[in-house]
């Protein structure tokens, strides 16, 4: 399939933009940050085009439905919305440095795809409980606020190593509070879209299995990432935690998101066995 | 004391506190498995921890009291944060000075004064053009001291924390009035059967008070052959008359007074007026063998004349209780049987039961040998049947969460003071501006309306 090549090369070009970022965080030279965020772009356009291939060609194969349904084409999408809302991000806050920190999660997602082989990346009918309009709601809200989140974590990530001994000194990070706050908006942006997110699916478990709410893991899971993002967010508004403390707190939702996300399909069962 | 610890109930750290709780809660409700039987426990836990963490509710968390009880300490905290902030809130909202003091100028975060030279009311006119392009509205204020303008932006989202905070008690309340009032079960129903019960979850029986009949269930398929889709036709009656019929798939349920009908599942299952294929033999004679088709209450002639049998009852699942009473266990194949009488010129000769599991069992007696062959199967629909009181109060609380959210994080209140204050040599021009949050996008709304005021002279 035309879509999985175009896809492969994505990878590759996601990689090597992941590379330039590093390049231009040591060299600091203002071409190679140009040119990592114009491959980063192409790879993106290449991702928007394969997507777009890969939904037009579940059609040749009579089904026809958006890529959203298993955890290859989720896994594609997660990718795609990071890359997506860091060039918006790097664009509005103008810090390239980020790029190192967040695109190498991009990479590493869609490497896991398309060169371990060990996620099924066929075009697959729906079954009959995905076969709704809240599919695509559901997925897209989730996944727009797991990329945000992504981000958070990569911020705080580079607040951490900005602030701790050591690195103080290095000039090459932006100022710690430019990262606090990037750390911040990121979350405001991911916990509405979480919040939609476990709405919109539990509208549509209210269709498909006649109950909005079961303590399915999956569900479970989204609350508990809900919770603690709700926690941090009084944490840091009312109770003007910052700095540090955030960024730990940031790191750990992340990881409570990748569980969500990958452990509860990989550890417990539920109804949630798609993606 | 006393009071400390219920400020302490109703702060925020309380709120931080709970939230984390929760999370953790929750987290053993995903670790350890839940509503297993007994023997399945015992097989995972010695029998000390099992009687212990049985008695703790963690085997169904998330219906233990205590899991309950947190629920309901949140929904205190928040009522009680939202009565708390209540009057800060509108105070703060309704109360504001919209002549610029000297005063409160100090405490503004941007400001900023030009000098220009014109007259009072060309600067005014002029000022006022500038604002009407940022804002839908503008307050002006003459006095001695000059002429006050004073807009605002957005003050209706300081109220998206009350909203979001108030909608969760909702979605509280609305899950409560469902798991309290709300009815869960299931129906299988045949192609062709009506029902008015379905089971619930403690194996009870819940009468409809209207028919629902299967018309008809038919499955779809891919081209390579895998479910596409499982559609059920169903009709309502009511007191025998047709009300509506509708069908149904997977997403697409049928709702009919407060009950909603999802499709489930399928299979098939024996049909106790459907038919039965009989073989019956002469004893110790393979030729000579007759095949008949036909259903329970039935009768058939034999092969000498003035025989005839009769197929009395049909019993799926047959089992014979302490005393020696046969029964009809279940409506599932488990041990199928029927019950003949055999009759010779209209007098019962015998009775006997055919097993069609044990062929040799019963059916030896007499001179005739019956064998059950088949029994005709009929297509049934799954259907998962609820009646939820709370949804519609659940997905209110939801629309009111995602305003107050939506509100909360991406709209900020802002507001911006202008004061023309008349000098000896002209015109001072006094710009403030002020945002309850997000700082640092509101510079650059405030940059943009004081170059454009700068600008207009």
């Amino acid at each position: 399939m035309l879509s999985n090549k175009i896809l492969s090369v994505v990878t590759f070009v996601y990689l090597f933009s992941t590379l330039l970022y590093f390049v231009y965080l040591v060299a600091r030279k203002e071409v190679i940050g140009k040119l990592a965020t114009g491959i980063t772009t192409a790879g993106l356009l290449g991702q928007i085009i394969s997507f777009s291939l890969r939904w037009k060609e579940s059609y040749t194969f009579g089904y026809g439905h958006i890529p959203l349904s298993n955890q290859f084409e989720s896994m594609v999408f997660f990718a795609m919305m990071i890359i997506l809302i860091y060039l918006l991000w790097e664009r509005k806050f103008k810090v390239k440095t980020m790029g190192a920190f967040v695109t190498p999660i991009a990479s590493v997602l869609l490497a896991l795809t398309t060169i371990t082989r060990s996620f099924a990346n066929e075009i697959q009918p729906l079954v009959p409980a995905l076969q709704s309009n809240w599919l695509t709601y559901h997925v897209i809200t989730c996944f727009l606020g797991y990329a945000a989140f992504a981000v958070s974590f990569g911020v705080s990530v580079m607040y951490l190593i900005k602030v701790s001994s050591n690195w103080r000194e290095l000039g090459i990070l932006p100022d710690a509070a430019i990262l606090d706050e990037i750390n911040y908006k990121a979350i405001a942006i991911g916990f509405p879209m979480l919040t939609l997110g476990i709405i919109t699916g539990a509208v549509w478990a209210n269709y498909a299995w006649g109950s909005y709410w079961s303590w399915d893991p999956k569900e479970t899971w989204s609350l508990i990432t809900w919770f603690f993002y709700a926690a941090f967010l009084h944490a840091r508004y009312t109770r003007g935690w910052g700095g540090k403390k955030t960024a730990f707190l940031s790191i750990i939702g992340f990881l409570a998101v990748i569980f969500t996300y990958f452990g509860v399909n990989l550890l417990l069962s539920g109804l949630h066995s798609y993606a | 004391m006393i009071m400390s610890r219920i400020n302490f109930l109703t702060s925020l750290n309380f709120t931080i506190l709970l939230l984390i709780f929760l999370a953790l809660v929750l987290i053993v409700g995903t670790v350890v498995p839940q509503n297993l039987t007994e023997f399945e426990y015992l097989s995972r836990y010695s029998a000390d921890s099992y009687k212990i963490l049985k008695c703790l509710g963690i085997f169904d968390i998330y219906h233990s009291w205590w899991l309950v009880s947190l629920l309901f300490l949140l929904c205190v905290n928040l009522i009680v944060c939202s009565i708390k902030n209540f009057p800060r809130l509108k105070r703060s909202l309704s109360q504001v000075n919209e002549k610029l003091t000297d005063f409160q100028l100090k405490n503004l975060p941007f400001k900023v004064t030009l000098r220009k030279n014109c007259s009072e009311e060309e600067a005014k006119k002029k000022v006022a053009a500038v604002l009407k392009k940022f804002f839908h509205s503008q307050k002006e204020i003459t006095d001695q001291a000059g002429v006050y303008f004073f807009c605002q932006k957005y003050r209706y989202s300081r109220w998206g924390f009350f909203i979001t905070h108030l909608s969760i008690v909702i979605i509280l309340i609305g899950g409560m009035i469902s798991s309290l009032w709300g009815i869960k079960g299931w129906v299988k129903i045949r192609e062709g059967e009506t029902v008015n019960q379905i089971l619930l979850p403690d194996h009870t029986k819940y009468r409809l008070d209207f028919d629902i009949k299967c018309d008809a269930f038919a499955i779809t398929y891919y081209p390579d052959g895998t479910p596409r889709d499982y559609k059920t036709t169903l009709t309502i009656f009511e007191k025998g008359v047709k009300q509506l019929t509708k069908v149904i798939e997977v997403n697409h349920p049928l709702k009919y007074r407060g009950f909603s009908f999802y499709q489930e599942s399928f299979g098939e299952a024996p049909d106790p007026t459907g038919e039965i294929i009989l073989r019956v033999r002469k004893r110790g004679r393979e030729e000579g063998e007759k095949v008949v088709s036909l259903r329970p209450g039935e009768s058939f002639s034999l092969f000498d004349p003035g025989w005839v049998v009769k197929v009395n009852r049909f019993f799926t699942d047959f089992v014979r209780d302490e005393k020696g009473e046969v029964f009809n266990r279940s409506f599932e194949l488990r041990n199928p049987a029927l019950e003949l009488l055999i009759f010779k010129e209209g007098k019962l000769k015998y009775q006997t039961w055919v097993f069609q599991r044990f062929p040799d069992f019963h059916g030896s007696k007499g001179e005739y040998q019956f064998l059950i062959q088949d029994i005709k199967k009929k297509v049934y629909t799954g259907l998962q049947v609820n009646r939820d009181p709370g949804v519609n109060v659940v997905w209110l609380g939801c629309i009111l969460i995602i305003l107050g959210i939506f509100l909360t994080f991406f709209f900020f209140h802002y507001q911006l003071w202008v004061w023309i204050k008349p000098k000896k040599d002209g015109l001072a021009l006094i710009i403030a501006g002020n945002a309850h949050k997000n700082r640092s996008q509101f510079k650059k709304i405030w940059e943009e309306i004081r170059i454009a005021i700068d600008q207009t002279f």
